[in-house]
Formats: structure tokens, C-alpha cells, sequence
């Protein structure tokens, strides 16, 4: 007997290059956007320890752990991002920002749809929340 | 209001507006409108509603409804899901709800109030004023350092 395939929950994403909204599996970790037809991002990224990189992009979640540290130009994410850690650079994001009680950032700007600060954060840049996309 | 009387000592109305420097020791609760400044050793409340074009100069800041100006507070300021605070944040903590809203620069540490981003503190202090100019033409200087704080 052939196994029924169970059908995968679709995610609408919106491509963090070009700005195209388009649907994709809820399974999908990266994909080649059908407007500017550049892979990108969209898995959820979790960051434990030191990562020091350029930018970082995803159309998913950022999440930072208490020991995570991340240090980057751009931290750009369309789910949000949640940080116990700490964050260096600009960030952007479509969704909520949650800085924790011991987290902090550092940056010229943090932009999200809301944000919430624990007692004990430190953040050192310009915000701007609530802050929406420009749809192009 | 019971409770707001017993708490805060200074108490401006939802239907009073006021316009100029107020200073004060202990707490004040703003519901209605201010515009000018705010110094206190004590706390702040800008209630959900009222409205606030002011520099705030406090130990601790509540902020429910809006302000216009920065806010310098050198123990706290909470920012409820109604606040809206428009202008440069300086702080030692920082709570803010999900909902709330803030456009400008926020230094929030524990050296919060010690030095600031670009301009460090002793630049700012140390830079002595010229003595032999009349003491009108010193002011603007003053107040930006005192604004750069």
C-alpha cells in the first residue's frame, strides 16, 4: 500500500534582495527567489557562540542564545528576532525584536515592527519602531 | 486618583495645559499637555493620553502617552505598550513593551549617563567657556552640553 505524502504547510516569504512575496514550504531552507532569481535565505537561524560575518540574511527567525554573539553589518531577518546574547551592526527585520534581560546591541540602527527591551539590556543606536518596509 | 494623589506629590490634569520649565523633588504624573522641561530627582509619569514636547530630566520615567523631545532618566524608564517617545533616549535601564514606539538615538547602559555616543562626557564638561565674553553669549554653548549629555 503507497503511502499517502502528507502535504507540507506553505510559508509566504518576501525575498530580502528584491522585495518579492512568494510562497514556499514551510520545510524550505534556502531558494532561488522567482523576481531577482538569487538564492536566498529562509531557514531560521540560531546562533549559539561567535559568528562574525559580512551580513547576515534570512527570511526566517534570528535567534541568539545568552552566549551567543554576533557581529555583522546587516542583521536582517523576516520572522523577528529574539536575542539573550548580544548583536553588533544594523539591524532590520519585518517582525518583532525581543532584546532579554541580558542581551545587547550595538549598531547605527535597529529597525522591527515592535520591540521589546527586558530590564538589563543595553542598546546603543538610533531605533526606529515601529518601522515598515517600503514595499517595492 | 486617589492612589495618583498619594503617590505623586505634582499632578497635572487631563485637562490642564502647561508650558514652561517645571521642577520638582519627589513624583509627577503629566495627564494632560506640557511643553517646555521636566527636571526632577524623583519620577516622571506621563499618563496614556496626555501629551508631552518637552526635555525630560528625571531619576525614573514612565512613559504611557507621547513625548516629543529626549528623555534622560538616571535610574529607568519604562516604556508601557501606549508610549510613544520621539527623541534621544538616555538611560541606565530600559523596559519596553511590545507595542511601544520610539524614533532616536538610545543609549541605554549602566554607563547610560556617563558618556555618550560620539561626544564623550568630558569633552563636554571640560570645555571651559570663553571668560571674556558677556555671560548672554555663553547660553547657546551651555545648553549644548547640556543637550549632549
Amino acid at each position: 500500500m503507497a503511502k499517502k505524502a502528507k502535504k507540507a504547510v506553505r510559508r509566504s516569504i518576501r525575498c530580502y534582495l528584491c522585495g518579492r512575496r512568494f510562497e514556499v514550504s514551510s520545510r524550505t531552507m534556502s531558494t532561488t527567489c522567482p523576481g531577482c532569481h538569487k538564492a536566498i535565505k529562509v531557514e531560521d537561524v540560531r546562533v549559539k557562540t561567535y559568528l562574525g560575518l559580512i551580513d547576515l540574511k534570512t527570511c526566517g527567525r534570528i535567534s541568539i542564545t545568552r552566549r551567543g554573539r554576533v557581529a555583522a553589518r546587516i542583521i536582517q531577518s523576516g520572522d523577528g528576532i529574539e536575542c539573550e546574547g548580544s548583536m553588533e551592526g544594523n539591524v532590520e527585520t519585518d517582525g518583532p525584536i525581543q532584546l532579554g534581560p541580558k542581551s545587547s546591541w550595538k549598531g547605527r540602527t535597529l529597525q522591527g515592527r515592535t520591540l521589546s527591551v527586558a530590564d538589563g539590556a543595553t542598546l546603543l543606536g538610533r531605533v526606529t519602531v515601529p518601522w515598515i518596509r517600503e514595499e517595492s | 486618583m486617589a492612589d495618583s494623589s498619594q503617590e505623586f506629590a505634582t499632578v497635572i490634569g487631563p485637562d490642564a495645559s502647561f508650558k514652561g520649565d517645571l521642577r520638582f523633588e519627589s513624583a509627577a504624573k503629566v495627564l494632560g499637555r506640557f511643553e517646555g522641561s521636566i527636571t526632577s530627582k524623583g519620577k516622571v509619569h506621563v499618563a496614556d493620553g496626555s501629551e508631552c514636547k518637552a526635555t525630560i530630566a528625571a531619576k525614573e520615567v514612565a512613559v504611557e502617552g507621547r513625548i516629543e523631545g529626549n528623555v534622560e532618566a538616571g535610574d529607568r524608564i519604562e516604556i508601557k505598550p501606549t508610549g510613544i517617545v520621539m527623541g534621544d533616549i538616555v538611560a541606565a535601564r530600559m523596559v519596553m513593551a511590545e507595542g511601544a514606539s520610539i524614533n532616536g538615538h538610545c543609549h541605554i547602559g549602566p554607563n547610560g549617563q556617563a558618556t555618550r555616543p560620539g561626544k564623550p562626557a568630558a569633552v563636554a564638561e571640560t570645555k571651559p567657556a570663553p571668560q571674556d565674553k558677556p555671560a548672554g553669549q555663553t547660553k547657546p554653548q551651555e545648553t549644548q552640553a547640556a543637550k549632549s549629555k
